[in-house]
């Protein structure tokens, strides 16, 4: 009766080790990101600002491009992987 | 390959916790059959302290090892997460056997040559779980039977994901198994007790140094590995616990012998 009992325990203990995830653990993020830098440009001549912006961490890295010209205009074009 | 097997009341049982289960579950039945006739109480109370104490090394090792992963000591907890090294789980497991035989009065060695065969089959159906999780992966390769994870690809990085990888887990399970019937045909030789064709303890020694020279040479091949253990670009922390296995077991038992 008491090994079956110390048995059953070994097996519960088995059987627990469902939850185990894998032998290399995840790590809780694979390094933040972040940074960024401009550049101008004179198209015909309009002088344009471009700058460029990569943020986020673990496996989402969001990569946004902006460019301005003299009169403030923006246009933003954002991707994330 | 296939990291998450199916849902169990809502939560998720990965490929890696189910053959964690399965490579127990069978290892505990093999024992039994192979104490057929004995005092099964001594056994079982050796099964349950080098299991707990197994699993404890294990996570110990690994976080010796990955220190930067847990800055939080409550991570150690986060079993879900993953984290386990084998030579870790070896270190605390065998000092935890030798006490548990030596408070029943049973003979270490011979012991330890009984359970050998059966450690090599349930760490062969681990590295199956391993395969299917997607860690202990390998690098790339051109060869045939190089795999690619794909989409399911688990702990794989995504940036190898679509490359073909040598499949390590693979390697590594069908040198265990060879390993596990090579003992187990070595032990049935000798039946009753290993001692009448072998030096009580040399089943033992010989699965852990196999092991330990394999883990070696193909932990190369592994893609997974923090390399630069010890300031050596090429090492990685598995091959170094190998290979003071390889230097340390020999001495170790000629000592005790002794």
């Amino acid at each position: 009766m008491k090994n079956l009992l110390k048995l059953s325990a070994l097996a519960g203990i088995s059987f627990a080790m469902i939850v185990f995830g894998a032998c290399s653990g995840k790590k809780d993020e694979n390094g933040k990101m972040s940074g960024g830098g401009s550049f101008t440009a004179t198209v015909n001549g309009t002088a344009y600002t471009a700058t460029g912006s990569v943020s986020g961490s673990g496996e989402t890295r969001v990569v946004t491009l902006t460019a301005t010209d003299a009169n403030t205009a923006t246009a933003t074009s954002t991707a994330t992987h | 390959m296939h990291p998450e097997l199916f849902t169990l009341f809502g939560f998720p049982v990965r490929a890696y916790g189910a053959f964690m289960t399965l490579a127990h579950l069978a290892g505990i039945a093999l024992f039994l059959r192979t104490l057929r006739g004995r005092e099964l109480g001594p056994y079982i109370d050796l099964m349950i302290a080098t299991v707990i104490a197994g699993l404890v090394g294990a996570r110990l090792g690994y976080a010796l090892v990955h220190r930067d992963e847990f800055t939080n000591p409550w991570r150690l907890l986060a079993l879900d997460r993953g984290g386990l090294a084998f030579f870790g789980g070896l270190a605390l497991a065998f000092p935890a056997f030798c006490l548990v035989l030596r408070r029943h009065r049973l003979p270490i060695f011979a012991t330890a040559d009984l359970v050998s065969p059966i450690v090599a089959f349930s760490l062969g159906l681990l590295r199956i779980g391993c395969f299917l999780q997607g860690c202990c992966y390998g690098a790339p390769t051109e060869l045939p039977w190089a795999v690619v994870y794909g989409d399911a690809h688990g702990e794989v990085p995504p940036a190898l994901s679509r490359m073909p990888l040598h499949p390590t887990q693979l390697y590594e399970a069908a040198f265990l198994f060879a390993l596990s019937c090579a003992l187990f045909r070595a032990r049935a030789r000798a039946p009753g007790h290993v001692q009448e064709n072998f030096a009580p303890g040399s089943l033992a020694t010989a699965f852990i140094l196999a092991y330990a020279s394999y883990r070696f040479v193909m932990d190369f091949l592994r893609a997974d590995l923090e390399r630069g253990f010890l300031g050596l670009d090429w090492l990685a922390p598995t091959q170094a616990a190998a290979l003071v296995a390889l230097l340390a077991v020999p001495v170790a038992i000629r000592k005790i012998r002794a």
